[in-house]
């Protein structure tokens, strides 16, 4: 995903976009692609992400179009102050690329997690947030952030992740993306967690459970329409989020649904409230808090009894 | 270029507005905005390149937002804000409350209030000013209060390693912070060998004098490095029962204070 979002970086800068990359120390042997070719693009700052923001903020005043890097936690909870009232208050299109969302550093630990970042951002007026599932909405995503005319939290997981997406289907901003279109179960999943709901609705067809499958890449603006009509045609809806069950895109659909007298069953599926103690691979967290297909798949069964 | 006399004559009718204006509506803040005026007076009538809307102007950020009611009364001086705004200020639905808002078509060059933001804007500015190979200067100025943030010191360091020469703070030095004196709060110890420690080149004024400042700001960009004044300044400057004295960071005059206060600004 981040190998995916520099290429894109690229892409834009080529076609002429006023860009200019900015870093807090971080990205060593992902960056360099971009530094090769756009020098005079790039700037790190050292290990300064509050002053990163404030920089990126005088720079948007001037037009260019800044792209701040950091490791999730570092990038937002470091530096809220900054993002509250230099990006979101001015409404300055500068876009925070966070590596590393939920629990993809895995064994560094919960420094290194951001498990309450959607939350937050969500709550930060003007500001977008984006939460790409694999390379392809990584790609449209960041490629589409030279529209924006106002701050952007962009959300990725590893360096490399896989495709979800197949047959040159491609996504939208601010339209959640149906992936699996049959029955009337319906999940709903962002970043990493399509494709362990992928690997769930697998499990679950072999024993004629059908589920759809939706990825809700644009978080803010969340697509209101799109979750209504999901709401008006199925029976039972579950969300699954790397992230704390308080306040993620669980959250976020369970407001609508209530707001719109959703009669069928909801759960959400995600982080428990608590910084982990343990430490392990990302893959080995996210089977430890039950975000794995069997589990998930098992879930989704009992809830059909 | 601005006299002396002029210069003064406009700090003393800028720190009247002050008075009328935190007066009238029961702000506070005073002392802090007291302290700042000369280098305002100085900066807006002599040094400040261009005005807005002109993207290639010189942009000034009181990134000590809290003494705004000094840099409104400026801006309202110059005809940058009108007079019917400014006597809006802090009044219910006003767009001048007692923190800027951004609104760079009358001189606000960014939200402040939050202290320890305005230098890293600041950095932003002169750095994109660099790259985009602009004429405009940038102008920020701190409270010492201000320099406890440790984001002042992130933004110090990236200033001079990006060699920003078009890029001034003026640290507002006038050794009071919200619950006391600097040196009992958080010693600065030294603020001139701190900023030169960081890379600035660094001047010490005395910032109530109009010609000092005015000779120093004539000394920016002289170098390769991002250039510190450090203004010794005194708090509620001008009226001697506000000097130093730490409970105007709150209080607002009323009555016979206000009749006392106007007197000694005549």
């Amino acid at each position: 995903m981040r190998a995916t979002f520099v290429e894109t970086l690229i892409d834009i800068t080529k076609k002429g976009h006023d860009v200019h990359l900015l870093t807090a120390d971080l990205g060593f042997g992902l960056l360099e692609k971009f530094i090769e070719k756009f020098p005079d693009r790039f700037t790190n700052v050292g290990v300064s992400e509050a002053n990163m923001i404030g920089v990126a903020a005088g720079m948007a005043i001037r037009g260019i179009r800044v792209f701040c890097y950091s490791i999730a936690p570092f990038i937002i909870f470091r530096t809220l102050d900054q993002i509250r009232s230099d990006l979101c208050s001015m409404n300055l299109p500068v876009i925070l690329v966070a590596a590393g969302g939920g629990l993809s550093y895995g064994m560094e630990g919960m420094t290194h997690y951001a498990i309450e970042d959607l939350a937050i951002t969500r709550a930060l007026p003007n500001m977008i947030v984006l939460v790409p599932a694999d390379p392809i909405e990584t790609e449209v995503l960041t490629a589409e952030t030279v529209n924006f005319n106002s701050p952007c939290y962009l959300r990725l997981g590893g360096k490399v992740e896989p495709k979800v997406y197949k047959n040159g289907h491609l996504p939208t901003f601010g339209i959640i993306e149906c992936l699996h279109n049959k029955g009337n179960i319906a999940i709903i999943a962002n970043g990493t967690m399509v494709l362990r709901a992928e690997k769930a609705i697998e499990l679950l067809k072999k024993e004629n459970i059908f589920c759809r499958l939706y990825s809700l890449h644009t978080v803010k603006p969340i697509d209101i329409v799109g979750i209504k009509k999901i709401a008006g045609t199925c029976k039972l809806i579950v969300t699954i989020e790397e992230h704390s069950i308080i306040n993620g895109i669980g959250t976020a659909i369970a407001e609508i649904l209530f707001e719109n007298s959703y009669h069928g069953k909801f759960v959400k599926l995600g982080l428990p409230d608590e910084y982990p103690k343990q430490f392990g691979s990302r893959d080995w967290m996210r089977d430890y808090y039950k975000l794995d297909p069997k589990n998930i798949a098992s879930t989704i069964k009992k809830l059909l009894l | 270029m601005k006299k002396r006399e002029q210069l003064e004559k406009t700090s003393l009718l800028i720190r009247r507005n002050i008075i009328e204006m935190c007066s009238s509506t029961r702000s506070g803040h005073i002392g802090s905005s007291l302290s700042v005026v000369d280098i305002l007076v100085v900066l807006y009538e002599n040094i400040v390149k261009g005005s807005p809307p002109d993207p290639e102007r010189d942009r000034v950020i009181l990134s000590k937002g809290h003494a705004c009611a000094a840099l409104y009364a400026i801006l309202g001086y110059k005809g940058w804000i009108t007079a019917e705004r400014l006597k809006s200020f802090a009044t219910n639905g006003c767009l001048l409350g007692h923190h800027p808002h951004w609104e760079p078509d009358i001189g606000l060059e960014a939200n402040t209030g939050s202290l320890g933001h305005g230098l890293s804007i600041g950095c932003g500015l002169a750095f994109a000013a660099k790259k985009m190979r602009s004429s405009s200067r940038t102008f920020i100025i701190l409270s010492d209060g201000e320099a406890n943030e440790g984001s002042v010191w992130e933004a110090a360091a990236f200033a001079a390693h990006q060699k920003l020469n078009n890029l001034c703070m003026i640290l507002d030095a006038n050794s009071y912070q919200a619950m006391g004196h600097t040196k009992d709060i958080l010693d600065p110890i030294n603020h001139v060998e701190k900023w030169k420690a960081f890379g600035w080149h660094t001047i010490e004024i005395d910032g109530h004098n109009v010609m000092a400042l005015n000779n120093t700001f004539m000394k920016f960009g002289l170098t390769q490095k991002p250039f510190a004044i450090i203004a010794n300044t005194i708090k509620g400057k001008g009226i001697s029962f506000m000097e130093n004295n730490i409970l105007w960071h709150y209080r607002s005059p009323q009555g016979k204070e206000y009749e006392l206060a106007m007197k000694e600004l005549q």
